[in-house]
């Protein structure tokens, strides 16, 4: 066993560099012009990504449901102040109305 | 044409001093990338980063070292940066298969076979090839330099930053391993109790 796994260990003995296939340096220039691409182009590549084009809309789409909900409970607030002023300060429409006509009313 | 001369002209944008270049350099990036990625088309795939990399980084050069070193430098860090990144992906991959997303059956590779050995050798080499995949990085990349690009301790040591006891004893446990992985590997392909 220790004979087999030394020469395992020596099988790499007079390797040959291994290279790559032909026309390596056309691959290269290729790839090269493709990184000039511009700004503009590489951000519409980009954006054009399914996963990220799909990103940006899941969270457009959060955004609005939270505006629209923030929206909605803001407004509810706001009737419920009402009611709580109008309990406090013992004011109610009717009340506010009868005390101005009996200002105005020169009798 | 002196080495010196195309660096120089490829940091005024020579294009026919980086053809020069890469012809001189291309085997020797690509069969370090192959020795430790075991795979032709990655190799090939990282052998073009590494010299789009020169290309545009070519002005950071100050010739404080060997052109060499700094190619082989390249070459190592972008091979290391390749595994990482295809480990991330499986393992994004697997959790995708958790879900049911991803239903793709997982192929093995079949056994790498260097295209530089000798044709005797060629099913002992590849049986080292997969012990050599088990190694820890550094010593992977010790062990392929030395190997399989023929550099001695001090060429390796300058690639990876480091001194020559230290790349002595990366080796020597890189081997140490190697021995005990080929034995586990043997043992159980000729189902052995005792060795």
């Amino acid at each position: 066993m220790e004979k087999k796994i030394e020469s395992v260990l020596n099988s790499l003995d007079h390797v040959h560099r291994a290279g790559p296939g032909p026309y390596f340096f056309t691959r290269v220039q290729a790839r090269l012009n493709v990184k000039d691409r511009t700004i503009w182009e590489k951000i519409s590549a980009f954006i054009a990504q399914p996963v990220v084009a799909f990103s940006v809309i899941c969270l457009i789409i959060s955004l609005n449901t939270l505006v629209i909900f923030k929206g909605e409970s803001g407004s509810a607030d706001k009737e419920q102040n009402s009611v709580y002023l109008s309990e406090d300060s013992d004011i109610d429409t009717i009340a506010f109305y009868e005390e101005e006509n009996n200002n105005t009313d020169p009798q | 044409m002196s080495e010196w001369i195309l660096i120089e002209q490829l940091k005024q944008g020579n294009e026919a001093a980086f053809k020069k270049i890469v012809e001189a350099w291309q085997d020797m990036v690509y069969n370090t990338a192959l020795g430790i990625i075991q795979n032709a088309e990655d190799a090939e795939d990282i052998a073009q980063d590494v010299f789009v990399q020169v290309y545009e980084s070519i002005n950071t050069f100050k010739g404080e070292s060997k052109f060499s070193t700094w190619l082989y430098r390249i070459a190592v860090t972008k091979t290391m940066d390749h595994i990482r990144r295809k480990k991330r992906k499986k393992r994004f991959a697997f959790i995708q298969s958790i879900f049911g997303v991803n239903d793709e059956i997982a192929h093995d590779p079949p056994d790498f076979q260097h295209p530089g050995v000798v044709l005797d050798k060629k099913e002992t080499a590849s049986e080292l090839f997969k012990a050599i995949e088990l190694l820890p990085e550094s010593q992977k990349i010790a062990f392929t330099l030395n190997k399989l690009e023929g550099l001695n301790y001090q060429e390796v040591s300058d690639i990876m930053n480091t001194t020559v006891p230290s790349v002595e004893s990366l080796l020597h446990r890189a081997k140490n391993n190697l021995k005990k992985n080929l034995e586990i590997y043997y043992r159980e392909k000729y189902n052995l109790d005792k060795f």
